[in-house]
């Protein structure tokens, strides 16, 4: 049994309108698009791998535990709030339900399915109503986060650029810019370093903290480029406990306006490539906002240098305490980072203690199985980037290709 | 200077040196952190960025034998600005310890390397010249994708295209290497659109020519090889731009073996005859195009559409002299071009080959800049009776012309040296440019823009002598001056040689032989052509010799 892959005949109700319910066919189209670009972008990566994380073992089981929580999460949060007043009532910019997060939402989630169906745990045809619940609490949100009247990033004008901001922050955003000079581009460009880094290792060496948005052209051909870093300011990681209180500010979006001679690409889950590549010297504008309190409050340079010095040291000690954990434990921790996406959906909602955050037993459980390497990466890669199919997922409701 | 590894720049930065430290474990890291690591090159397997990451900031550089550009850690090494290398083939591993320098050489090739190779501790041997040539025959008979096209994944040392070159070309590397041209030339033809020309019948002319090739080549390879060996003579054509162009030297091997495709498609030829002869020229090709190209590669596809053939100190010289457009300056330049390209059509008989694009060289500021060649405006060592009382103000003249690579979502030079851009308009993204006037002696004259406009003119001139002389021919006339502009096709090699006087450049009595019968016909011609290297069953345009 195959799927068509025609496209819908109303795009326009498909990417914008929240009350509209897609058929099964539209879904499979959107699956199958999302699939496609994920693909493209996973063959470009070789390396799924650290000396400290072993990410193919911990994306196995997130995104199985993703498959088998996700959806029931989900219906625990929708029973407080729906999708778009989640995204409306808050900034869009700068806290932990990011771009990158509710991309991730979909794709991790139907990674999880494609891994059980590969196990043969589950059919194709199993659970259609739970895939649907996962689409639908994404489409609701993401067509009430994007600004640009489209799903995908590569659907974007310009293509892969994405946009959650609006006219009226964006222009408080561009009041506070300051002109970039040297000292302050290396100021910013020093701290930008040591928070990036310092995300992804809160982060277990994954990206999921970091997510740009942009490029937003403005009238002169320049554009404003936004990075959105936030590291753990509620409790969601008990690897961070005693840690995340030494940081003075831990929600930050650092913005630059570029000159339209720097291109820069926004791909499927909101990372950001700029050509050339050592663009920062284009910077003419650039400032770094701190979100903690749910305003955009811009930063002195003394602020900068004092959160500079503390995430260094931040780094240090959470470094020494993961380098000091059984990789067992470390492991786990990894899997509850990428499996723990809806805590802040759900603290936002008023449901996060409703909800079990403990990792399925039999997940937890299957470390001793997929730590194997040779295992964890065949079975990655028969997912990420699949030799029988343009996309990493197959078809909803039961169909075996498309 | 010794090459030990090559990898992706994480970001064009500039040249590092510093001592090697190879961290395996987080306790590696951890008894760094105290540790002044401003001149340290840390070696690490994998691309993960939390590994290094208390430390990574204060590194002098970093070696990743795995990862990609999209790797974390090329993201945040990016960030730091701390040059790194991300999926590093290292051919010697060097130990702690040992001095090494990192050079990102444009954005997709960086280097690490030996300033002093007796210096440095090294735990495994270098790879012998076997092993570099068990690989490299392997790319010669990998048949790549659907258009011929395949990575070139050799690391080959000046020390390494010696050995290449000096290899002896068995029967069995003969045909492996006539089956990696015909691959590669079939798609070229396929994706040609158009053989044709009001002034000249091309499809008789060009299977003349080919096909005169194929009569005449092995005898005057032979004698200049023997004056000097084709590699010294690819060494000497790749110092300056303006000389025999790359595509001169891609015509020797592939114009020859289209005459013998020809030839057997006719059924004057078996496939196994005159394989001695076969040698001789594939083998000075190869020797050739090894020497001149410099990196292994025989061909653009393979070199990523690239022809990177200049020296870097040529190079920067000719971007030295570039100067920024302004309105008036990119529309005399545009005119310059079209005066010249439409000339230098016409002075090799409609056809492309007086023109060449080489690059792209990368630029220090990330910008690229592509060096194109008109080869040949007046007398010169091709000899051709219709340009020799010509006195154009220059011998040749090169375009060295400077954009942002960002303009494009796609930039291929392919292997006749033909620059294909999408969008399509190369030079409405130039910002900086020079024109070079190369004089009769070798001298390069910078030409200022305010007398492009003078070059433009006195080119109109010649371009018109030449079309009143190719317009009084008749056909036959045509037809030969045409057969002849290719057929002089090793005439700068023997001219590099000295040996120009010693080699017999008339046409062959086999080839006169030809015409007219069937090749003043220009279906026949056509057909012949078209299905020797074209429309064949076979999976590249050339049948094995074997």
């Amino acid at each position: 049994m195959t799927v068509s892959l025609a496209t819908p005949t109303d795009l326009r109700a498909l990417y914008t309108d929240a009350s509209y319910e897609p058929s099964l066919e539209e879904w499979n189209w959107l699956v199958h698009k999302a699939g496609a670009a994920y693909k493209s972008e996973l063959s470009r990566r070789t390396v799924f791998e650290s000396e400290l994380f072993g990410m193919n073992t911990y994306i196995l089981m997130s995104m199985m535990e993703d498959y088998l929580q996700v959806p029931a999460r989900l219906r625990a949060i929708r029973q407080h709030a729906t999708p778009t007043s989640l995204v409306v009532d808050d900034l869009p910019i700068g806290n932990k339900r990011s771009f990158i997060n509710l991309a991730a939402m979909p794709l991790h989630y139907l990674t999880g399915r494609e891994l059980f169906v590969d196990l043969g745990e589950i059919d194709l045809a199993d659970g259609l109503e739970d895939q649907l619940e996962v689409m639908r609490f994404w489409r609701e949100a993401t067509i009430a986060a994007r600004t640009d009247g489209v799903l995908f990033n590569m659907d974007a004008d310009p293509p892969d650029s994405s946009h959650v901001v609006g006219e009226s922050l964006m222009a408080e955003i561009r009041g506070r810019l300051l002109p970039a000079d040297d000292e302050l581009k290396t100021a910013i460009r020093k701290f930008g370093a040591r928070l990036t880094a310092y995300a992804f290792l809160e982060n277990c060496d994954a990206r999921t903290a970091v997510c740009d948005t942009g490029p937003y052209v403005l009238e002169d051909g320049s554009f404003l480029a936004l990075r959105e870093t936030c590291t753990d300011a509620d409790g969601d990681f008990p690897w961070v406990d005693g840690v995340r209180e030494t940081l003075p500010f831990h929600h930050f979006v650092i913005a630059h306006r570029l000159p339209g001679s720097v291109r820069m690409d926004n791909n499927v889950w909101g990372t950001a490539w700029f050509t050339p590549s050592d663009y920062q010297a284009d910077i003419l504008e650039t400032r770094v906002f701190c979100t903690d309190d749910g305003t955009l409050r811009p930063l002195g340079a003394g602020e900068i240098e004092a959160a500079t010095k503390a995430i260094r040291s931040a780094h240090r000690a959470l470094y020494q305490r993961l380098a000091e954990t059984d990789p067992e434990e470390r492991n786990l921790y990894a899997t509850q980072m990428y499996a723990w996406k809806l805590k802040p959906w759900a603290r936002l909602a008023g449901c996060y203690d409703e909800i079990d955050w403990t990792v399925t037993p039999r997940i937890a459980e299957s470390y001793a199985r997929f730590s194997d390497p040779d295992l964890a990466l065949q079975l990655i890669g028969g997912v990420f980037v699949p030799q029988d199919r343009d996309g990493c997922f197959r078809p909803l409701g039961g169909a075996e290709r498309w | 200077m010794t090459t030990i590894g090559t990898g992706v720049p994480s970001y064009r930065f500039p040249r590092v040196t510093g001592r090697v430290r190879w961290f395996r474990s987080p306790s590696d890291v951890i008894a760094s952190i105290d540790s002044d690591l401003e001149s340290t090159i840390a070696i690490v397997e994998s691309g993960g960025t939390t590994f290094l990451s208390p430390i990574l900031g204060r590194l002098g550089g970093i070696i990743c034998r795995d990862g990609t550009l999209r790797s974390h850690l090329a993201i945040v090494s990016r960030e730091f600005e701390v040059p790194c290398l991300v999926g590093t083939q290292l051919t010697e591993v060097p130990e702690d310890g040992a001095e090494v320098t990192l050079e990102a050489r444009d954005a997709e090739t960086g280097v690490l390397f030996f300033e002093d190779a007796g210096a440095a501790p090294v735990t495994a041997p270098h790879p012998t010249t076997g092993d570099v040539s068990a690989r490299w025959w392997d790319y010669v008979r990998r048949p790549g994708d659907e258009i011929g096209v395949k990575d070139f994944d050799v690391e080959v040392t000046p020390a390494d295209l010696d050995g290449l070159i000096a290899e002896k070309l068995t029967d069995e590397r003969l045909d492996d290497l006539v089956q990696h041209m015909g691959r590669a030339f079939k798609p070229e033809m396929t994706r040609r659109s158009s053989f044709t020309s009001e002034l000249f019948p091309m499809l008789p002319y060009m299977s003349l020519s080919v096909i005169d090739d194929f009569h005449t080549y092995a005898e005057r390879v032979a004698v200049i090889d023997a004056a000097m060996p084709a590699q010294e003579i690819g060494r000497r054509l790749r110092t300056a731009p303006g000389q025999a162009s790359p595509l001169w030297i891609w015509m020797a091997g592939y114009h020859y073996l289209s005459g013998r495709e020809c030839l057997i498609r006719m059924g004057r030829l078996r496939p196994d005859e005159r394989t001695e002869e076969i040698r001789t020229v594939v083998d000075f090709w190869r020797r050739l195009t090894l020497a001149h190209r410099g990196d292994g590669t025989l061909d653009n596809k393979d070199a990523g559409f690239t022809n990177r053939y200049l020296p870097p100190d040529v190079v920067a010289e000719l971007a030295a002299g570039t100067r920024r457009l302004d309105a008036d300056g990119a529309k005399a330049l545009k005119r310059l071009n079209a005066t010249v390209a439409g000339y230098s059509f016409l002075y090799f008989t409609d056809s492309r080959v007086g023109i060449y694009d080489s690059g792209p060289y990368v630029q220090p500021d990330g910008r690229h800049t592509i060096v194109r060649d008109y080869l040949s405006l007046g007398p010169s060592a091709f000899a051709y009776p219709w340009a020799a009382d010509l006195h154009p103000p220059f011998a040749g003249l090169s375009l060295v012309l400077t954009y942002d690579p960002g303009a494009f979502t796609s930039f291929e030079i392919n292997d006749w040296g033909t620059t294909f851009t999408e969008p399509d308009q190369l030079l409405a993204a130039v910002t900086d440019a020079a024109v070079v006037g190369h004089a009769a002696e070798g001298r390069r004259v910078a030409l200022r823009p305010q007398e492009w406009a003078d070059v433009t003119t006195e080119l109109s001139r010649s371009h018109l002598a030449v079309y009143q002389r190719f317009a009084d021919m008749d056909r036959r006339e045509r037809i030969f001056s045409a057969t002849q502009m290719y057929t002089a096709g090793l005439r700068p090699f023997a001219d590099v040689a000295g040996v120009t006087d010693r080699v017999d450049w008339s046409i062959s009595p086999d080839t006169l032989a030809l015409y007219p019968d069937p090749f003043d016909d220009d279906d026949q011609a056509a057909a012949i052509f078209g299905t020797a290297l074209v429309a064949n069953d076979m999976p590249g345009a050339f049948s094995p010799t074997r």
